[in-house]
């Protein structure tokens, strides 16, 4: 049938959508389904195809005068047409769906110390449009922190904060990080009591637990 | 024999503050500009009393000398009111420029001082016989300064919450947000257009700017990824002519949980919508328009209520969502 493929498509992204939904630490991008979208993209240009052929037929049919048939005509036309901007719905609901997520990437991962390994291993899963993307909206947040509200981190947490000290234990990396309070020498397994704000963006990293 | 003596009362306590108020540029100048809804009242106090601007009441405004003067403590309790009105509300609302500079000039500040102050207690910490005496940090307490940074990570944090929900209803409204600016400078001949705010009154600088380079963007992604290869005249990402409308609104029905809070100033007898009811409270009416039903809405009390029945009063600040 005409759009099943679409449909297809769209079931995929709801999949994707809870899956992310339900382990809410880290939004993980499936690859893009680049086969299924060009199927679709098939189907649309046969559509379209189809579309000129009635119009055709219509303009030929009213030279004859057969007025009976036209109505029909402009039936499959309008069902034709209906399957095209269904398709576009679903195709577009598929994009959005994945920019959502990476702009929810670039906000979860962006502010980090080191921004320019954005290039993870979810990358590969991205088409070259949507990394260009990515890294545009990186820069788009990095310019907005940097506007008026210098003073706000804007990607900083968004659970309030509760006290200014708490405990933090070193989950996995070794060496000194941190340089803009002082150092601090990040050994796996050590604890540390050090000021909420200064470790809130190893938390985000995943350097460090909160205890 | 009784005799009510209160307002006699009232006037001298006035006359002893009188001086202080005139003298006060700020409050005066906030009053007279006082004419539009929301974001040049929000200098005054945010999202307080719109309808502050008719004669009456401004007169009753002067006599009274309720008036609130700028205060941080004031500034907060008004920033916390937009912030829960922001997160609650389906529709974006105005951004309040005054009070939002106000408030990142005093954490800059505090910022600065709080940096002094740390430096002043290492110096002493580590040097002992610095002459500053007159410091309240001397005597080693770290209380102060403890309690200092909490409040700033606490204001900081509400600000960043803010800022990230206007952020995300903008990147949900980006086309609705076009179609506004197209339609505004369509008719910029009609003055009354009350209901399309101007997009800088709603959005500050920077999220003009976000706004703008995002949705940019986003119309590139779309474009190289599917739109190129649709029929030209399917290529329109905000078609209205199709079977459904691409352009998202704002869902106007939405339910909100709001709070009646009644005019700001709490001169009951000046607000023109206010109405007694038989027990001796104030109300507000207002209409439901697809039962047209009429609901009273009793000052103090808690209603779940479609948004666009009191979108009005919320914007004068006589309810709060909660």
């Amino acid at each position: 049938m005409y759009c099943e493929l679409a449909n297809k498509l769209v079931v995929e992204a709801k999949r994707t959508e809870q899956l992310n939904s339900r382990n809410n630490a880290r939004t993980t991008l499936p690859v893009h389904n680049d086969e299924l979208v060009r199927d679709i993209l098939n189907e649309v240009t046969q559509l379209k195809k189809n579309l000129e052929f009635f119009k055709e037929q219509q303009d030929i049919m009213s030279m004859d005068g057969a007025s009976v048939d036209s109505n029909v005509m402009k039936c499959q036309y309008f069902v034709n047409l209906l399957c095209l901007e269904r398709n576009k719905r679903c195709l577009l609901g598929y994009q959005k769906l994945r920019s959502d997520m990476l702009d929810s990437m670039a906000w979860e991962n962006n502010g980090m110390d080191v921004m320019g390994s954005d290039l993870g291993e979810e990358n590969s899963n991205l088409t070259h449009q949507e990394q260009e993307y990515l890294k545009k909206y990186s820069e788009l947040i990095t310019d907005m922190k940097s506007g008026e509200l210098t003073d706000i981190d804007l990607s900083g947490s968004l659970t309030p904060p509760r006290e200014i000290f708490i405990d933090v234990r070193v989950l996995k990396d070794a060496g000194e990080i941190q340089t803009e309070y002082g150092v601090f020498n990040l050994i796996k397994d050590s604890q540390f009591f050090v000021r909420q704000s200064d470790v809130e963006r190893l938390i985000q990293q995943g350097f460090l637990q909160k205890i | 024999m009784d005799v009510d003596i209160e307002d006699i009362l009232a006037e001298l306590n006035t006359d002893s503050t009188a001086v202080d108020y005139s003298g006060n540029p700020l409050s005066d100048g906030i009053s007279t500009n006082a004419s539009t809804l929301y974001n040049n009242t929000s200098s005054s106090f945010p999202i307080a009393d719109g309808k502050h601007a008719t004669p009456s009441d401004k007169l009753n405004h002067i006599r009274s000398n309720t008036s609130p003067s700028i205060s941080a403590e004031h500034d907060y309790s008004s920033f916390i009111t937009l912030w829960r009105n922001e997160r609650c509300a389906p529709e974006l609302l105005p951004y309040p420029h005054h009070l939002m500079t106000r408030m990142i000039m005093r954490i800059q500040d505090q910022l600065e001082r709080l940096e002094i102050i740390s430096m002043d207690f290492m110096g002493q910490s580590s040097t002992t016989t610095t002459t500053t005496t007159n410091k309240p940090v001397n005597n080693n307490n770290m209380l102060p300064l403890l309690c200092m940074e909490a409040e700033l990570e606490r204001i900081k944090f509400v600000i960043r919450s803010y800022i990230r929900c206007r952020l995300s209803k903008i990147d949900k409204f980006s086309l609705y947000l076009r179609q506004i600016n197209e339609q505004r400078e369509e008719d910029h001949d009609d003055q009354d257009n009350d209901s399309l705010m101007p997009l800088e009154h709603i959005l500050s600088k920077d999220e003009m700017v976000y706004y703008q380079r995002h949705s940019e963007m986003i119309l590139k992604l779309f474009n190289e990824t599917t739109l190129k290869h649709l029929p030209p005249e399917l290529q329109a990402i905000n078609d209205t002519t199709g079977t459904i409308s691409m352009i998202d609104e704002p869902d106007w029905n939405k339910f909100v949980f709001i709070k009646v809070t009644g005019p700001t100033d709490k001169s009951f007898n000046n607000d023109p919508l206010l109405r007694n009811g038989s027990n001796g409270k104030y109300f507000y009416e207002v209409i439901i328009p697809e039962l047209e039903e009429d609901v009273e809405l009793f000052i103090g009390s808690i209603y779940v209520m479609r948004y666009s029945v009191i979108k009005n009063l919320l914007l004068d600040g006589k309810v709060i969502l909660i």
